[in-house]
């Protein structure tokens, strides 16, 4: 039982963003969100987590409403990581990445040796502990963004939701973070819910796609059956030519002029 | 699982260390005046009147019991206690509004209790004897605050642009305000501008109690609230998907910063710079956990606070406010801290 949204409605102001969308996830599944600028992408991920609440229409998660949880549980449940990753105070990177454990550390407790040990497990594994000691705000764009990565993987939890979490990384790093989520997904049976931008990454890593426009779902599906021609032009307006290639082991896309 | 190499081994040493220096401070201050009493004999006469121990004093000359307990008390300790209750405030309106150039004041909050101050000046008002300027400010500061946060508030959500752009257009309606006050106040504009500018000066032992409450009160709050401020350091987004109520602690932690900042100004008058620098300096210090940082600043604050204080009061031939005095000494020292942090960032 993963997440199941109902005819949900949302709007700023008089502007309505995510209109009638209703949709059911399923746990070990690698979703991929892809549509144009301002279709509503990032609003359903923010609806998802509850920074956001629907005008109407009900969203649950593993069969209970999203408002039944206390903040505590759903961040234990739900990892966000967002497309902006400023950081105002200059905390070191372990200092950072340990803020992901905040759920699971009582008030005015210490961290309990488990979660220093998922935390160094994770930056051994993201390559954030090569800059462990320094502090954010001295950090690269790309660095940072590896930083707050692994602090969403600090937070263990079974979904993991990212919002063109790499944005601003090298292909290197971007094929690690993605590779990194993926093997959770295929070894734990975790969630990933990944607004992507790069259709031919999308199309690398995800089993399932969410075509979105205009707030609505414009198709859904496995992969091989909605990433093609029609549904591109449908969301975007482009013309493309989408085949499988071998050598990615993947559906491709390619773009002309 | 080190943090780096920060100043102290943790945070009891840099507690301890920053509490015997506060101590210290008090002791040489209440000795300092125009009656010099040797710091000795100073623990002496607080012990013996703490422990209602009357043998201590025996042999020490009879007026400085009364000098210590009755006159120079009162005033060093609500120093030392608005000292830290400005710091702080400052560290967490720093934190709340995610910028670093915030202070106590940033919000209107000084200028609301100016402008109630000046009113109370204004009118001569009195029904509350000495206590009806503070009270003035007080309300001042407080309806300010309760302005600003109106303003600033949409769709439930409070956000940082929004609350400094509203605290600077409502400072600066009432600046305004006062600036008229003064011009029609004509033989009362001295008294305006004296207490604008700040002084410890006939402190009773009332003040203490009243902003040791206030700001003690508030130092619980915000030490209950420290990790979660950390976490929205990250963002509201990450910090809300990290479990914690933003908004609610974000209104909390004002309202609260807030009223231990109205405090402090109703009784001492505006003094700038401690809530700014003070916590700043001990960021460099103690690194940003305000877990860290806040009991840091209290003690730092206290005193700075202190010893500026001391320093208008025994040190000068003549008393200059309190608060013209914090800027012109700790302006130029944040200068050059911060020249050379921005010279070791570059070459390190």
């Amino acid at each position: 039982m993963g997440f199941a949204i109902e005819h949900i409605v949302f709007s700023f102001g008089s502007n309505r963003v995510v209109s009638d969308l209703s949709l059911k996830m399923e746990p070990g599944r690698f979703y991929g969100i892809i549509g144009p600028n301002g279709c509503g992408k990032t609003t359903l991920l923010d609806l998802l987590v509850r920074n956001k609440k629907p005008e109407s229409g009900t969203l649950k998660y593993k069969g209970k409403a999203l408002d039944e949880y206390s903040r505590k549980n759903l961040a234990k449940a739900i990892a966000l990581v967002p497309q902006d990753f400023y950081i105002s105070m200059p905390f070191t990177v372990t200092e950072t990445v340990l803020m992901g454990r905040h759920p699971y550390v009582p008030r005015f407790g210490a961290p309990s040796s488990n979660d220093l040990k998922i935390v160094s497990a994770v930056m051994a594994e993201t390559g954030t502990e090569q800059f462990a000691c320094r502090h954010v705000t001295d950090l690269s764009g790309g660095e940072k963004q590896r930083v707050v990565f692994a602090r969403a993987l600090a937070q263990d939890t079974s979904v993991l939701i990212l919002d063109e979490a790499t944005s601003n990384l090298d292909i290197k790093h971007t094929l690690s973070l993605l590779s990194i989520t993926e093997r959770r997904v295929r070894a734990e049976g975790k969630t990933v819910i990944a607004v992507m931008q790069n259709l031919n990454l999308a199309a690398l890593y995800c089993d399932y796609l969410i075509f979105m426009k205009k707030g609505q779902i414009a198709a859904h599906g496995d992969i091989d059956d909605v990433f093609n021609e029609e549904n591109i032009e449908d969301v975007f307006g482009v013309e493309s030519k989408v085949y499988f290639e071998p050598y990615s082991n993947a559906k491709r896309v390619v773009l002309k002029k | 699982m080190k943090s780096g190499n920060r100043f102290g081994s943790s945070v009891g040493t840099q507690t301890l260390l920053l509490t015997i220096l506060l101590c210290a401070v008090i002791v040489i201050s209440t000795g300092m005046g125009y009656i010099r009493i040797p710091p000795f004999e100073v623990v002496r006469i607080i012990v013996s009147k703490a422990c209602g121990y009357e043998k201590l004093v025996e042999g020490i000359d009879h007026i400085f019991p009364y000098v210590v307990v009755d006159v120079r008390l009162p005033r060093i300790l609500t120093a030392a206690i608005v000292g830290g209750g400005l710091s702080i405030a400052g560290a967490i309106f720093q934190g709340i509004l995610l910028n670093p150039l915030a202070d106590p004041y940033t919000l209107g909050i000084s200028a609301g209790a100016a402008f109630g101050a000046s009113i109370a000046l204004l009118l001569n008002i009195g029904f509350l004897g000495i206590y009806s300027v503070p009270f003035f400010a007080f309300i001042g500061a407080v309806a300010t605050l309760f302005f600003v946060l109106y303003l600033s508030s949409f769709n439930g959500q409070i956000s940082s642009n929004n609350l400094i752009l509203s605290g600077i257009i409502v400072a600066a309606i009432l600046s305004a305000g006062i600036s008229f006050i003064k011009y029609v106040a004509d033989e009362h504009v001295s008294i305006i501008i004296f207490w604008l500018m700040g002084s410890f000066g006939s402190k009773t032992w009332v003040d203490v109690f009243l902003t040791l409450f206030f700001v003690s009160l508030g130092f619980f709050v915000f030490v209950f609230f420290a990790r979660d401020l950390n976490v929205m350091s990250l963002g509201d987004r990450s910090a809300a998907s990290l479990g914690v109520e933003t908004n609610r602690v974000r209104v909390i932690l004002l309202v609260t910063a807030s009223l231990v900042t109205a405090v402090c100004v109703s009784v001492s008058g505006i003094i700038g710079f401690v809530g700014l620098i003070v916590p700043h300096l001990m960021r460099f210090l103690v690194g940003p956990d305000n877990r860290k940082l806040l009991p840091a600043s209290a003690l730092a604050g206290a005193s700075l606070l202190l010893c500026a204080d001391t320093i208008t009061r025994a040190v000068l031939p003549t008393e200059i406010p309190i608060g013209v005095l914090t800027a012109l000494i700790g302006g130029p020292f944040f200068c050059y801290i911060f020249r050379q942090r921005q010279i070791g960032r570059t070459i390190g």
